[in-house]
């Protein structure tokens, strides 16, 4: 009769248990139910299903290499209820993963955890922003994702996609990135003292994977806000093969009339970026890839913004990448083999008095090929040739009120238009020297035909295993970057810019969650491209007399996912100085900021979660208005510039909370999150604005509140 | 089959603001502060000398006391020498007004008192003063030289020509600065009765009245609607720049910074690089007698004594 009854009223509970990233079903996942009063295991689909009384239960997963995942449900009699439960990965950090005499720990680099990186407030529209909240990267505005790496300007930077070049990552110079963050797998990123492998420039290298498409089933997701939309796909073309693509467009034209703002009032953006990746598998340790960034971006205004100028202005700008990857092993050692192509062309038109243009195109094709030798148990070898060919032009009009051509009222154009091949090759031996000291040193050979010139970039670092938590390193880094060919067609045979880096860090693993890192660093730049006026022939010129230094200690503590908390704090101390491309005196940097203080944290209760993120900073240098002067052939103020750099904007604060929380709606499950971007509504100064002789601070973000829903649905 | 539906919805913004309604700060947060508008009895020329302003006008002289810049005292207007006023010269502790024809130097603090008194003999127009010597010029652009070492005893010693008309000059530490029409010459005036010439700059235009000197640079008005920044260099001129104005310059003055104004704008200026002479902050006015120091500028309205003070914002 008991079972009976039991029969009569019981409920069921069934469904499949998935991985959050890739959306496949896990196996032989572990349920434990209140407790272990009850039990179910998936098989082989992730499926599962088992058979209970009506009541209340605690469900909890388990299973290896998973975080587990706790659900709260309510039974009814005779109710057959359906989960759909994700679980997510555990995952090892290169900072977690640190192994005496196997692994050389690689100087300033960051593995980023993708995951952790969208549980960010605004991670989701641009990545690169995250990337500003690690120490030595520097931001100069909330509205752009620029890279200021330890003294160096964006330029100096090298940007890889699945190990090839990247002309342009981000829309409207740094607006927002062109990545989709969805389709991103790993995320290294070096502020200084980076490998032999990496070359010809002189600062930071972010180098970024995509990740497979789905190789089980189709998965497609469909993403509207306000100001843009997008769709990912991806599945599996054969057994071997899958695809995954993504389109991003925004709408924000249309939607600025709904809002009150007018066309002809200010530039209003329009961008659209497509990314994709087909992958296949040809066997054991033979794997073949294709992936493509195509992004352009547009925008035009016309009307009177300058109270007493008409003005029309026309932008466009068009990037697309593309590279093939090819892995396989040779004699049992890997090697990989990229070619790439990438493209830019920036088109930029403004008329007020005068006209002005700034066009520039770039087309670079490039083979790469690496290898890593390993011999005699403990060293190895790691090995690159590569070859390019860059096809470049720019046509760029100065302003009048450059360097002084105010007195002649000439417009000054830098044209170049040229091209030229580049061949590289590198060695780094990675040996232990003695049973807790490890040695990396290595050399990079680059040649370029435009100055017909080879020049050589060594490598060198040291590290001391104190114990198995605690480590000491030195490094020293050669770097050369060839000049831009604006500045070589002024001036042939212009040697490359050049930076020593020299590093001493200390990391120690606090905890088995939390680890801590000093650095000191030092770059001294030499050599940099600068163009002046030639008063006497009355023409622009260049050579390589730039110079500057950076020097810095920087502080980082992270903690990992337990206990449901993670989070990391950076602190640094700085100082930077050069000069610049058209300013041969030493000033305080652009983006110098003496005093960084980074702060993020996500805390997880129950079905809810808190981010915060907090950033403040040193205000950043700026140029002075000393006055204004009267023209009388152009019948208007001139602005004339004090000092370069010699005063500083207020200090930046911000705030940013992000609090989620997850709901089961009958098959439904999801997210419901609300963001608030600086909440205390800090009046973070982006420049000050001139009319005649009245100043107007223009700020950045103001606070900003926006909620979000994520469905999942089956 | 799954699908993954994400939606964003941006459902409002708190207390947006996007600098639209951000305060106005001025170039540099510089800006002019008005601190006082005080009603005269008389328009004239201003005089400033300690913490005394001067307004000394056809007949009439008026003090007002400045030592308060916020509330200034002037005093009642009183007949100062009884003859026409020209023009008149501050030298610690005198006070020297010149009338069509004759010099009279009173005591500054007691000036109901004529001290010294000489009858020049001719019509004249300006007064400078350089250690122990007047310089008064003519209406027919010659320099009387007076020996003013006993104030109660003045000597005219000489009347030196220059075969032309001076239309403004300074005597400063024994070197003159003579501005004629079509140049600027400079004299060593060691011996004020046979001053020697060092120096000359021509001036391809006829640029009027108005030499100004702060330091070793001279300004001067240019008929390009302008100021003309001449440094000298030890007795020697060397021409630096010319800073435009959109209209006709009516006076101006330097110290700390410089003060200039046309016929609707007061502009400051950035007296302290001459080299990049340049206008840091304008308001709307319109004065004569322009002063300026440290901080303060003075200028006459119609019948009112303006005081302005430059300040910064913090």
């Amino acid at each position: 009769m008991i079972l009976l009854a039991f029969f009569i009223t019981a409920a069921s509970i069934s469904g499949v248990v998935y991985d959050a990233e890739t959306l496949n079903p896990v196996p032989f996942v572990s349920l434990f139910i209140n407790n272990g009063a009850y039990g179910a295991i998936t098989d082989s689909s992730g499926k599962f299903y088992t058979q209970l009384k009506a009541g209340n239960y605690k469900i909890k997963t388990s299973h290896v290499g998973y975080i587990g995942k706790t659900i709260n449900v309510k039974l009814s009699p005779k109710q057959e209820l359906e989960l759909s439960i994700p679980v997510e990965k555990k995952t090892f950090k290169l900072e977690e993963v640190r192994v005496l005499g196997e692994r050389i720990l690689e100087p300033s680099f960051r593995g980023i955890d993708v995951k952790e990186l969208k549980k960010l407030p605004f991670a989701e529209l641009d990545f690169f922003r995250t990337l500003q909240s690690f120490p030595g990267v520097y931001s100069v505005s909330d509205l752009v994702g620029w890279l200021y790496v330890r003294g160096s300007t964006p330029d100096e930077n090298l940007y890889l996609m699945d190990g090839g070049e990247i002309a342009c990552p981000q829309h409207y110079f740094g607006a927002v990135s062109a990545f989709n963050v969805n389709l991103l797998k790993d995320v290294r990123f070096s502020c200084g003292g980076f490998p032999a492998s990496y070359g010809d420039r002189l600062s930071a290298v972010l180098d970024v994977t995509t990740r497979e498409g789905s190789s089980e089933k189709r998965v497609t997701k469909i993403n509207a806000d306000l100001l843009e939309a997008g769709i990912e796909t991806e599945f599996p073309l054969s057994n071997n093969c899958s695809y995954i693509f993504s389109a991003r467009k925004n709408y924000f034209k249309a939607i600025a009339p709904l809002v009150g703002i007018e066309d002809s009032t200010m530039i209003l953006p329009a961008y659209q970026n497509f990314q994709n990746k087909l992958s296949f598998s040809l066997g054991k340790n033979n794997k073949i890839s294709l992936s493509s960034l195509l992004m352009e971006d547009a925008a035009s205004v016309s009307g009177s913004i300058i109270e007493d100028n008409g003005v029309n202005i026309n932008w466009n700008n068009v990037s697309n990448t593309y590279v093939l990857n090819y892995y396989t092993t040779m004699l049992n050692q890997p090697l990989r083999t990229v070619i790439y192509h990438t493209y830019l062309s920036r088109y930029a038109n403004w008329i007020d008095s005068t006209v002005k243009n700034k066009n520039k195109l770039l087309k670079k094709t490039g083979i790469t090929q690496t290898g890593e030798f390993k011999f005699l148990k403990d060293k190895s070898l790691e090995w690159g040739i590569s070859s390019s060919y860059l096809d470049y032009s720019i046509d760029d009009d100065l302003p009048v009120e450059f360097m002084g051509l105010e007195k002649w009222n000439i417009p000054i154009r830098l044209f170049a238009d040229t091209s030229t091949t580049q061949y590289g090759a590198y060695l780094t031996l990675n040996t232990p020297v003695t049973s807790k000291i490890t040695l990396s040193s290595g050399s990079r050979f680059d040649y370029s035909s435009l100055i017909d010139r080879a020049i050589m970039s060594p490598r060198l670092r040291l590290t001391y295993f104190y114990n198995p938590k605690t480590s000491f390193s030195i490094a020293w880094g050669y770097y050369q970057q060839f000049q831009a060919p604006e500045v070589l067609i002024l001036a042939p045979g212009i040697t490359p810019a050049k930076s020593n880096h020299y590093l001493i860090g200390i990391e120690r693993e606090i905890s088995k969650d939390i680890f801590g890192k000093i650095e000191f660093y030092e770059n001294k730049i030499s050599n940099l491209g600068y163009i002046f006026v030639d008063e006497k022939n009355m023409s622009i010129s260049s050579n390589c007399s730039g110079y500057g230094f950076a020097r810095g200690i920087e502080t980082f503590v992270k903690k990992s996912f337990t206990n449901n908390f993670f989070g990391w704090g950076s602190c640094s101390f700085s100082k930077t100085r050069r000069t610049s491309l058209f300013n041969k005196n030493l000033t305080d940097f652009d983006a110098d900021q003496p005093v960084s203080l980074n702060l993020i944290g996500v805390y997880t209760f129950g079905k809810y979660a808190i981010s915060t993120t907090y950033r403040h900073s040193s205000g950043r240098p700026f140029t002075p208005i000393a006055g204004w002067w009267w023209n009388n052939r152009l019948g208007k103020w001139i602005m004339f510039k004090g000092p370069k750099n010699s005063e500083r904007y207020p200090s930046y604060d911000r705030l940013d909370i992000k609090i989620e929380r997850e709901f089961h709606i009958s098959k439904t499950t999801g997210n419901i999150y609300f963001t608030i971007l600086n909440v205390f509504q800090h009046r973070n100064v982006q420049f000050y604005d001139y009319i005649e002789t009245q100043r107007q601070p223009i700020y950045m973000l103001p606070r900003l509140a926006f909620l979000g829903v994520d469905f999942t649905i089956f | 089959m799954q699908r993954k539906i994400t939606i964003l919805l941006f459902i409002f913004c708190i207390g947006c603001d996007f600098g639209l309604n951000a305060p106005k700060e001025d170039a540099n947060g510089i800006y002019l502060n008005l601190l006082s508008n005080t009603t005269l009895s008389i328009e004239g020329i201003l005089r400033i000398y300690n913490n005394k302003a001067y307004i000394i006008g056809d007949y009439n002289l008026q003090v007002v006391n400045i030592s308060d810049k916020v509330r200034p005292k002037s005093s009642d207007c009183y007949f100062v020498v009884g003859q026409e006023i020209k023009d008149a010269f501050i030298n610690d502790p005198y006070f020297y007004i010149i009338s069509p024809d004759t010099l009279f130097i009173k005591n500054i603090n007691s000036l109901s008192q004529i001290v010294g008194k000489l009858a020049l003999n001719t019509t004249v127009e300006n007064i400078k003063i350089n250690g122990n010597y007047a310089y008064i010029k003519t209406s027919v652009g010659n320099l009387l030289i007076i020996n003013i070492s006993s104030p109660s005893n003045p000597v005219l010693l000489g009347t030196v020509g220059f075969g032309k008309k001076i239309e403004d000059y300074i005597i400063e530490d024994k070197i003159g600065y003579l501005l004629f029409y079509n140049s600027l010459l400079v004299y060593d005036f060691s011996n004020p009765t046979q001053p020697l010439p060092i120096d000359i700059s021509e001036i391809t235009t006829y640029d009027g009245t108005g030499l100004k000197k702060n330091g070793e640079y001279l300004y001067r008005r240019g008929s390009f609607w302008g100021i003309y920044i001449t440094k000298t260099k030890g007795q020697a001129l060397e021409s630096i720049r010319f800073l435009e104005f959109p209209r006709e310059i009516l006076d101006f003055d330097f110290d700390k910074y410089g003060i200039a104004t046309d016929t609707s704008t007061l502009y400051l200026l950035n007296a302290q690089t001459p080299s990049y002479l340049c206008v840091i902050e304008k308001m709307l006015g319109r004065g004569y007698s322009l002063k300026t120091e440290g901080d303060y500028i003075y200028y006459l309205q119609n019948k009112s004594l303006i005081i302005l003070k430059v300040e910064k914002l913090r």
